[in-house]
């Protein structure tokens, strides 16, 4: 089959999903800095939360990761 | 060390004779070993005043409950242990990884294949981690459940003490009734939000959309749960994995840049040979930050797994009104 094609599904599946996940992680940690610039107090709190939020996110690019992995184990040699 | 057919599964020779190894296991086992040697060394001159590893391991725990209690508030002190556990585990699982050691070169597959790998970069063993994850919260928020049925419904039970005054908090949902009436209350937590959007429908609308939003309610509920043990699984699975994999690249493409130095500078090319001899540095640099990353991610993976189940538990065992 046309090996090419796999190659940029490969590449194209990862890389969209971390250009998505980028834009939505900077947005997350933009707002919590702002946050803590606001209220310095309230760091810790706001620390914990943001990262449970940004795991969340980052768990869509790891799907995207994993898809990739599948697709480049099925190039045949 | 022939991989066989078996993810996972490597034949190694042991004096001789071929013998099956289950590597993400003996590597755990070894995990767990060292985690259990530290604590054995430790509870033996265990002080008051709290120094080196000690302290240290206090102030983990003592992080954890921190932030147990500020999701769940006093009642999250019981829960510490389990997540706090979960977390030197993973934790520990995927720094075992990061400890440079033996790589062996397999000539056919062109590639590294080193000797101790986290375990946590087989899909197995998150999976595992995932369920029993799944296990504590659904198991945890039952528990609680038939547990508050078992209070008195009005007052606060001074058998308990202290501790059960400290319990209830601010918001004590609803008790009393027996462990038959908890378990069916946990039951039905399962059609959340149906009965609050029922009582604002009226006549035919009622009759018509309260059978649907029941099945597709649970449904969800069901599926919510369900998607929970696939996202941490695959959450840990995929970023180990995926640093796992960068580390082996960098450190192949350092073996074939060496490898091309030396035969250039065997042919006499000078300039090839240090040409390669640049990119092989250049490989182990970058070999060395990918590793320096692999620590704060490994960290941070462990503590979000830890995280997530806290707040799984938190929200199985909060009080519904």
């Amino acid at each position: 089959m046309d090996k090419g094609l796999m190659f940029l599904a490969v590449a194209l599946s990862i890389g969209i999903a971390a250009l998505g996940t980028g834009i939505g992680q900077g947005n997350a940690v933009a707002k919590a800095m702002e946050a803590i610039g606001r209220n310095p107090e309230a760091q810790g709190k706001v620390q914990s939360t943001l990262i449970l939020g940004l795991a969340f996110i980052e768990s869509l690019c790891i799907y995207a990761l994993v898809i990739s992995f599948i697709l480049s184990g099925r190039i045949p040699a | 060390m022939e991989h066989g057919a078996v993810e996972g599964i490597q034949q190694i020779a042991i004096m001789g004779h071929l013998v099956d190894v289950n590597v993400p296991v003996v590597i755990s086992a070894i995990t767990v070993s060292i985690l259990l040697v530290i604590v054995a060394v430790l509870l033996g001159k265990t002080n008051v005043i709290p120094t080196g590893l000690q302290s240290l391991l206090e102030h983990v725990y003592a992080w954890l409950e921190g932030l147990a209690i500020s999701l769940m508030g006093p009642i999250g002190k019981r829960y510490v242990p389990l997540c706090a556990s979960i977390f030197l585990y993973v934790l520990f699982s995927n720094w075992i990884g990061l400890i440079p050691n033996f790589f062996e070169w397999i000539p056919g597959a062109q590639r590294f294949a080193p000797l101790l790998e986290p375990p946590t970069v087989s899909a197995n063993v998150t999976l595992a981690m995932a369920l029993v994850s799944f296990a504590s919260f659904m198991g945890l928020g039952f528990a609680r459940r038939i547990e508050t049925s078992m209070q008195p419904a009005h007052g606060h039970g001074h058998a308990h003490g202290e501790d059960a005054h400290e319990e209830h908090g601010e918001h004590a949902g609803p008790v009393g009734g027996g462990p038959f009436v908890g378990a069916v209350r946990w039951i039905l937590h399962y059609i959340e939000p149906v009965p609050s959007l029922g009582k604002s429908m009226e006549g035919l609308m009622k009759f018509v959309m309260v059978p649907l939003l029941l099945i597709l309610f649970i449904f969800l509920n069901i599926v919510e749960e369900l998607a929970r043990i696939l996202s941490l699984t695959f959450r840990l699975f995929g970023n180990i994995f995926g640093e796992h994999q960068v580390k082996l690249q960098l450190l192949t493409l350092a073996g074939t840049y060496a490898v091309q130095s030396a035969t250039s500078a065997m042919a006499g090319a000078i300039g090839g040979a240090v040409g390669m001899g640049v990119m092989t540095i250049i490989m182990w640099g970058s070999l060395l930050f990918v590793l320096c990353l692999g620590t704060l991610a490994g960290f941070i993976q462990a503590f979000v797994f830890a995280l997530l189940t806290m707040s799984y538990i938190a929200h199985a065992v909060a009080d519904h009104h």
